[in-house]
């Protein structure tokens, strides 16, 4: 991780469809099969040069994952023109696809986690060890998976101006608790939290 | 998820033995504990372009983590 924060620019990104801007147009540029991904990584230069040992296996279908360190020393060893600072422009993005989900204004985000937990024989709950779950689609209809000591997954739920004045109470207090109405409740439960990711 | 599912189920079912316990503690089991998910405490750009920029300007290589899910969660 140390490595990843002092060497790299880390970027996250949500990778669903083709984005048509100048940012899809980059990603396109070295990521050749960016339609489907599952939790790959990816180690590039900023004018889009994949860095890491097989470019292949930093293709962007599957699950593969760059090592850091061998994309570091292919990125040392390019030479140092390409590597300076400000060898690459690169312009504001002007226009965003039209399609990119953006934040309403007024808008607030409620930040979920979850994890799998059992009821213990002293009654208390506690985190599972092992956790089974279909994650994709394979020959046999699933494909069951064991993960060990799962970490939690994570939500961002977002609420319009509307939506989060119309479940505020009219005098909130600190520590004082309001039922929601069911269907509140069921998006943030069932809709939500049942779909995420471990 | 469908552990999460079953337990609900079984607090609707059978309260006297799924008691409720304290948000607190149910919050603490479920959120990450110090250590454990490394990669959280990286500060993340989240827009491609903008880690494009500064990669660019800082004489970097961007190491870029994508999925069909955001492993940070905000879908």
């Amino acid at each position: 991780m140390a490595l990843i924060k002092k060497e790299f620019v880390p970027v996250v990104i949500t990778v669903h469809g083709e984005c048509k801007d100048a940012e899809g147009a980059f990603w396109k540029s070295f990521c050749k099969d960016y339609a489907w991904i599952t939790g790959a990584a990816h180690g590039v230069t900023p004018s889009g040069k994949v860095l890491c040992a097989k470019e292949k296996q930093s293709s962007c279908g599957g699950r593969s994952v760059c090592d850091p360190q061998k994309a570091l020393q292919k990125w040392l060893a390019l030479p140092e023109e390409e590597r300076k600072p400000g060898a690459v422009k690169v312009d504001d993005l002007q226009e965003m696809d039209a399609n990119y989900p953006k934040r309403p204004a007024g808008s607030i985000i409620l930040k979920g986690y979850n994890r799998p937990l059992d009821r213990g024989a002293d009654g208390h709950h506690k985190r599972l060890k092992e956790y089974r779950d279909c994650q994709e689609l394979g020959k046999d209809d699933s494909n069951w998976q064991t993960f060990k000591d799962p970490e939690p997954g994570r939500v961002w739920l977002w609420f319009s101006e509307e939506q989060w004045k119309s479940i505020l109470p009219r005098e909130p207090q600190v520590g004082k608790t309001t039922p929601l109405p069911d269907a509140v409740a069921d998006r943030m439960v069932r809709l939500t939290l049942l779909n995420t990711i471990y | 998820m469908k552990w999460m599912a079953a337990i609900l189920l079984l607090a609707a079912q059978d309260p006297g033995r799924a008691r409720p316990e304290p948000f607190e503690e149910n919050f603490a089991l479920v959120k990450a504990s110090p250590g454990e998910a490394r990669w959280d405490e990286i500060e993340w750009t989240t827009s491609l372009w903008e880690g494009r920029k500064k990669a660019a300007a800082e004489g970097k290589p961007l190491f870029i983590w994508a999925a069909n899910g955001n492993p940070l969660g905000l879908t």
